[in-house]
């Protein structure tokens, strides 16, 4: 809830499949907790987020044919479900970047002119 | 596309789904405490945090499940599943409520199908809108030689008619037939009477002109029911010869199976033949007949009245006390006049009852949620949202709503029989009273 804590930012619908889209490409294959570490260390705890909020897009990216999961182990030799972006992923991601970078630019620009 | 048929295919998978979907989260969770103990936390800390930092787990398997598949459909099924357990828990309060809704519609049904086919339901004759009556004060029976005069010096009506009322004993002249003697309802009609209403027979032919003469009126045409009870729907009827008290009579035609005539009075008739009029073609007391007319296609009923009244005024003045209270009123107003205010008033009652029905059931239903709180908070606790645990709820209504309409369907259709069966005989048109997808 934002207004439970100002300074944390709530995540805007649809972003969260950009963001993991974009980790899965830097990070590599990776289960949902690792992407949702590594999303809590960069954001530095700046986004409010409870972990289990990632799975419904992981299922969704998953059934769009963007990212793949298979069965895996950890280092530590746990089992885990492993995720990896797919060819139509990659398309995706850079037709998803594209979008967000105009549409951040507009917002910037409306809001630096002061509209 | 393609994540429709992921979604579709989700919806019969749904176990494995389930399953996958629980491993993956307990992997998570595990790694998460082992994180939270390398910072030092206990084992029971950790798993504790690790929960905090997971969010709701049931939550999120919802939004997970909401995501992966069709929920609704899935829901929809487990709610009516849900809905029919719960009804069944408590069949006194099934019960009732069924009954109070059944009663309420199966009534309101019952009579919509009685205004139906009374009241909205056009007359069953070519253009019934033309179609008029003219008679004394509303309803009563006109003398010869009046109905003689209207009809050639008045100029709104294509066509003039009468009927008189009969009942004959009919009696077949085949020594064959062993069909015993019957009293009948009967009309005998002006010869042009048949075809002003604009209804071809089924079989045979209207009276041709000339048979409304004296001696010449021996002809007979039978109604579709008559044919098919006393001549089992013999096509070689024409012709035959039966007597109608003691008098022989030809069969010329036969009319189809929704023909009536008359419509509001002498309601049973089954059989028509010619009248003569010929003893009364100079009466002007003795009123016995009906008298039916069909209007100019250009002439509106108010320009007919005053036809009417100016013709009635110069008879009025020629034979003094004859041609009073003379109304022209359309053939539809006459058949249902009577009975238009009672029916719509008993509609009326009827509806309320059923609004009296549907405000019990709420106040029950009301005061079962009340009931049912714990229930809904242990739901709410298991991860249903708000608008899932309203779904729910309404799924049961309707279950509810749906099975009193089903018994007030089977109340209506067995209180039509036995509405039709029991009113008195002046309700005209109730022997067509259905229950079809229009009163529905």
């Amino acid at each position: 809830m934002p207004s439970e804590d100002a300074g944390r930012i709530a995540l805007l619908q649809g972003t969260l499949d950009l963001i993991v889209l974009r980790m899965l490409q830097t990070m590599g294959r990776q289960h949902a907790y690792a992407i949702a570490t590594r999303l809590q260390q960069v954001s530095e705890d700046l986004l409010h987020l409870n972990q289990g909020t990632l799975y419904p897009a992981l299922v969704r990216l998953e059934q769009q044919g963007r990212i793949k999961g298979a069965w895996g182990t950890t280092e530590s030799n746990r089992e885990a479900k492993f995720y990896s972006l797919t060819k139509a992923g990659e398309r995706a991601l850079v037709q998803e970047t594209l979008r967000w970078r105009r549409m951040s630019g507009l917002v910037d620009k409306l809001l630096s002119e002061g509209a | 596309m393609r994540r429709f048929a992921a979604k579709l295919a989700n919806l019969f998978r749904s176990r494995s789904a389930e399953r996958e979907l629980a491993r993956e989260i307990e992997s998570h969770l595990a790694m998460l405490q082992e994180d939270f103990e390398r910072r030092g936390l206990s084992p029971e800390d950790a798993k504790l945090a690790a929960r905090r930092a997971y969010g709701g787990v049931e939550q999120a398997k919802e939004l997970h499940r909401e995501a992966r598949s069709f929920q609704w459909i899935e829901h929809l099924f487990k709610d009516l599943r849900y809905g029919t357990r719960s009804l069944l828990r408590t069949p006194a309060f099934t019960a009732i409520a069924v009954l109070a809704l059944a009663l309420g519609i199966g009534a309101n049904m019952a009579l919509l199908g009685v205004v139906n086919a009374v009241l909205l339901r056009p007359l069953a004759y070519r253009q019934p809108d033309q179609l008029v009556t003219i008679l004394h004060n509303d309803r009563g029976p006109v003398a010869t030689a009046n109905y003689l005069d209207w009809r050639d010096q008045s100029r709104s009506f294509t066509a003039m008619g009468a009927a008189d009322y009969w009942s004959p004993n009919l009696r077949s002249s085949d020594p064959s037939d062993s069909n015993p003697a019957e009293h009948l309802y009967a009309l005998k009609v002006t010869q042009n009477l048949l075809p002003l209403l604009g209804i071809e027979p089924l079989m045979g032919r209207w009276f041709i002109a000339g048979e409304d003469q004296d001696g010449a009126d021996h002809e007979v045409i039978l109604s579709y029911r008559l044919w098919q009870r006393r001549f089992n729907l013999d096509r070689n009827v024409l012709g035959r010869q039966v007597t109608l008290d003691g008098e022989p009579y030809t069969v010329v035609g036969v009319m189809p199976p929704a023909f009536k005539f008359a419509p509001f009075w002498a309601t049973r008739a089954e059989l028509w033949v010619p009248d003569a009029l010929g003893s009364t073609l100079h009466q002007r007391g003795g009123n016995h007949l009906r008298v039916f007319a069909r209007l100019r296609p250009s002439v509106t009923l108010a320009q007919a009245r005053a036809d009417i009244a100016a013709v009635t005024g110069r008879l009025e003045k020629e034979y003094p006390d004859t041609n009073r209270g003379v109304v022209v009123n359309p053939l539809k107003q006459t058949v249902v006049g009577k009975i238009e205010e009672p029916l719509l008033l008993l509609l009326g009652a009827v509806g309320f009852v059923l609004l009296i029905a549907c405000a019990n059931v709420a106040h029950m239903l009301l005061a079962r949620t009340s009931d049912r709180q714990r229930e809904i908070a242990v739901r709410v606790a298991l991860g249903a949202g708000r608008s899932r645990v309203m779904v729910q709820f309404l799924t049961e209504n309707l279950l509810l709503a749906a099975l009193g309409a089903a018994a007030g369907l089977l109340l209506a259709f067995a209180g039509t029989k036995t509405l039709v069966a029991m009113s008195p005989a002046y309700i005209p048109r109730v022997e067509t009273v259905a229950i079809d997808a229009h009163v529905g």
